[in-house]
């Protein structure tokens, strides 16, 4: 069984009658990034307040590190965390404000506020004060300080807002590299299916606070049904070409597709191997529903 | 005196304060330190508030923790490629043999012409002599790694060694309609190096060539600005990893299902280096290049 | 919690609030030191607080009429000729004063925070809520300490500076006062740490906060005219507290005024903490 580090059961909360969450069960495994995806006011920010204890649950349990409830005390310097706005002192810079939290958590190492502003490419702002930060340059620090202090568990509720597409992409890799290197577990919510998709290596689909689905990439590639499609005059030679090129994983459909969802092979040596076979190939492609066309699904079948 | 009395008893009461404060950071560290062992953590140590002295100490057992994490984090990722080569090599063994032993299955069994007995016999010696090539490279692999003592050098002719590696394989690229096509500033390049580990590199780095390449190999050899030999052809495969390229364990997928376990283009690194050479590869605009740099008849052998 | 305090101070010195405090202190300081009279911000109870020490003045003789008549400096140079008067104990007595200033430290320390959501920070992965709340309450405490002896010290350094000496009284006498000061003082911080954790919101903090002793006092006059309470009840308010304090109070009074204070402190530390132990953190 693979160590969790966020196990949550049956977890609701309700503000007054309405029901932010309702029965959610969520599995974070060590190692993962899981990806949260959920229109707004699906409930990806309660339930990533209730974990860090901002919020009371109403019902259900979660246990974190394999301990019921909220992180307790020194456990809770094991959680690095940015949620809702990013929240600091105006009349600070970037690096006094990582300082005044450096102090707060006992770190004896000064370079790493430098390190965190460093991941984040905050290092070159100097004497700003905080009130004057554009929207991304904020949103960099919230994130610099969940990443700051070492965390076994960071959680991030939509980090890339704000964010130019250079910008969202840098992040991407740091989180990925930190996640390889440093062994870190991610949770990031996001209404961004694209980005999320390159990002995480498991889902969990929120709608009105409830579940949809949870699954891993590999399912969800599946699910939405990537795949090579070619178009030829012969699918029947096509298909003994490709089994005599150890290319196994495909599928005829309806006579006239035939669909290659091995990954590694690329439409152009596809297009060559069938055509030294002699078949005359009309179209290779590369397609299957697109993720939001996958998310809208989940949506409409539940509203259904 | 009332007033000296009160101020050497603050006095008193301030050290007394820092002493007990002193000794609370202390064991706030061993206990944490206890902690951060039970656990799978990326926890350091934290000091209560003190400065100083104390600080140090654990900026230095910080140090510690951070060296242990990244030496586990690299023993397990080097384990985990190991097993996966350990898979990879026993797939890339158990073909060839697989095939040889239906083949000799077939000629058991069935009534058939010498013709045909003899094309299959054919075919099992080329399956066999493909297992044998492939346990060689494991062997010579391993052999490689493990040995530390400098190889022999002889000063050779780096031109004619290259021109005789190319002549190896100039009918299988002729076969495909594929040539090689050799560059050199001047006839004669003299290098101190290793015959044998030197003609290694080379074909395998043409071989690799033959095998992953596509067009026409260009070989080029300059002796002006340090001894430098590129080749170089279209790539075959995009988005190449070219940091990973000479990782022992490294294979790509497309490679692997065509027979190759990659040790080539690591046997050629480890080879260049014993060698007191450099080896290193670019992708770029579609050409893929691979550069040995070794050192001229006049650097001293390391 | 150790470290949580340091950090507060980091972020206090590097706040404009705290020196508007200091400021506001040294300006009320001036005035009190320039009119040789401590001036007072609240309400001016009219009940007589204790015997002043024995004056004599040319003030005392004249009439509103001539008063009125007198300009700044006159009057000051004639409330210096007073003999017997110790200038720095009145306005030691007046201490309620620093109220005002004490309200910057805990907007600083804990309105702040809550207004613009930095709490969420602190709260989500450094510290546990009762920790968060006992540091907050600490340091409050501890910065109104600091500035109260700042204020005793500037000023009589600052009278004796100013005013020459045949006003002032002796350093220990005025040491003496303060350290009697100090639980009332601290009362006042819990009052004030109290109220930040119980209205969260800067805005409203201050609004309440300001007159926040003036209507308690309003209410406590009230209830004690209309209830018809013993004239002893108000002796153990705040401002009557601080003044009594200042003038060689009887053991039994300031014992019971300890407890008085100490039980400010804790009703106004309970209503802070049951308001914020379950509250969600926006």
């Amino acid at each position: 069984m693979r160590e969790t580090v966020l196990q949550a059961q049956r977890l609701s909360k309700s503000y007054g009658s309405f029901r932010a969450l309702d029965n959610v069960d969520l599995t974070v495994y060590k190692g993962d990034i899981c990806g949260l995806i959920g229109r707004n006011g699906a409930g990806k920010t309660t339930i990533m307040k209730i974990i860090t204890g901002l919020a009371e649950k109403s019902g259900g349990e979660f246990e974190l590190f394999q301990r019921p409830g909220e992180a307790l005390g020194d456990e809770k310097r094991r959680i690095g965390c940015l949620i809702e706005n990013p929240a600091f002192f105006g009349g600070l810079t970037a690096r006094q404000n990582l300082q005044y939290y450096a102090i707060q958590k006992g770190i004896a190492d000064r370079r790493q506020i430098d390190r965190a502003l460093e991941l984040v490419n905050l290092s070159d702002v100097g004497n700003k004060k905080f009130r004057k930060f554009s929207l991304g340059m904020k949103q960099r620090l919230g994130i610099a300080l969940a990443l700051m202090d070492h965390p076994d568990f960071v959680i991030l509720d939509e980090p890339i807002n704000g964010l130019d597409p250079i910008g969202i992409r840098e992040l991407r890799d740091t989180f990925q590299r930190l996640n390889a290197e440093e062994e870190i577990t991610f949770l990031i919510s996001s209404h961004i299916l694209s980005e999320l998709y390159m990002t995480a290596n498991r889902f969990l689909i929120l709608d009105r606070g409830r579940v949809l689905k949870e699954l891993t990439k590999e399912e969800l590639d599946l699910a939405c049904m990537r795949c090579l499609a070619v178009h030829a005059g012969d699918l029947k030679q096509a298909a003994v070409i490709l089994e005599q090129n150890g290319i196994s994983d495909y599928k005829v459909i309806d006579g006239k597709e035939l669909r290659v969802y091995d990954e590694a092979i690329r439409p152009e040596r596809l297009n060559r191997l069938l055509m030294d076979g002699g078949v005359d190939v009309s179209a290779v492609f590369e397609t299957g529903i697109s993720l939001e066309d996958y998310f809208t699904s989940l949506v409409d079948g539940r509203e259904q | 005196m009332a007033a000296v009395i009160g101020i050497l008893a603050f006095a008193v009461a301030v050290l007394l304060f820092l002493l007990l404060f002193h000794r609370s950071e202390m064991k706030h560290i061993s206990r944490q330190l206890g902690e951060i062992m039970d656990r799978d953590t990326n926890e350091l140590v934290h000091t209560v508030g003190a400065g100083g002295a104390d600080r140090e100490l654990i900026n230095a057992v910080n140090d510690v923790l951070e060296k242990m994490r990244r030496e586990g984090i690299a023993y397990r990722k080097k384990r985990h490629d190991l097993e996966m080569m350990i898979t990879n090599i026993s797939h890339d063994l158990r073909t060839p043999l697989t095939s040889a032993m239906g083949y000799v299955g077939l000629l058991r069994e069935r009534e058939i012409s010498r013709e045909e007995q003899a094309r299959e016999l054919v075919i099992v010696e080329q399956r066999l002599l493909r297992l044998e090539e492939l346990i060689n490279s494991f062997f010579e692999f391993s052999k490689s790694i493990t040995e530390d003592h400098k190889p022999e050098m002889e000063p050779l002719n780096l031109t004619a060694l290259l021109e005789e590696a190319i002549a190896h394989y100039y009918d299988d690229y002729c076969e495909r309609g594929r040539r090689i096509l050799f560059e050199k500033d001047g006839t004669k390049c003299m290098v101190s190096s290793n015959r044998n580990m030197l003609m290694r590199v080379f074909e395998n780095l043409i071989g690799n060539g033959l095998k992953h390449g596509e067009g026409s190999l260009f070989v080029d050899l300059s002796s002006s600005d340090g001894i430098r030999i590129r080749f170089s052809n279209a790539a075959g495969e995009e988005n190449m990893d070219v940091t990973h390229l000479f990782d022992e364990f490294y294979t790509t997928d497309i490679s692997r299902s065509r027979g190759n376990t990659g040790l080539g283009l690591a046997i050629a690194r480890q080879f260049t280096q014993l060698l007191g050479g450099r080896i290193s590869a670019q992708s770029r605009d579609g050409m893929f290049t691979v550069t040995v740099e070794l050192p001229g008849p006049s650097a001293e052998s390391r | 919690m150790l470290n949580m305090i340091k950090a507060d101070f980091y972020r206090a010195v590097r706040s404009k609030a705290i020196y508007i405090a200091v400021i506001l202190m040294l300006v009320m300081l001036a005035l009190d030191l320039y009119t040789v009279e401590p001036g007072n911000l609240g309400i001016h109870l009219s009940m007589n607080i204790g015997p002043q020490t024995e004056m004599s003045s040319e003030l005392s003789q004249m009439d509103y009429e001539q008063l009125s008549a007198l300009s700044m400096k006159d009057y000051r140079k004639l409330r210096l000729k007073m003999t017997g008067y110790s200038l720095d104990r009145d306005i030691l007595a007046c201490n309620i004063n620093l109220y005002y200033v004490f309200i910057f430290v805990a907007a600083v320390a804990v309105a702040a925070d809550f207004s613009g959501s930095c709490a969420k920070n602190t709260l989500s992965s450094a510290i546990s809520r009762k920790k968060y709340f006992l540091s907050k309450f600490v340091f409050a405490m501890l910065v109104c300490a600091i500035l109260h002896f700042l204020n005793t010290y500037v000023m009589y350094f600052g009278n004796r500076l100013f005013n020459g000496g045949n006003l002032a009284s002796d350093l220990g006498s005025v040491t003496r006062i303060t350290l009697l000061q100090l639980p009332p003082v601290l009362a006042l911080a819990g009052i004030l740490t109290g109220l930040a954790f119980l209205l969260k919101r800067m805005a409203v903090f201050n609004a309440v906060g300001i007159p926040f002793v003036m209507i308690v006092q309003v209410i406590l006059n009230f209830l004690s005219l209309a209830l018809k309470l013993p004239e002893e009840v108000m002796h153990y308010e705040l401002q009557t507290m601080i003044a009594r304090l200042s003038m060689d109070p009887s053991l039994s009074y300031t014992l019971r005024s300890y407890a008085v204070c100490g039980g400010i402190v804790l009703l106004f530390g309970a209503a802070g903490w049951f308001s914020f132990r379950r509250a969600e953190i926006r």
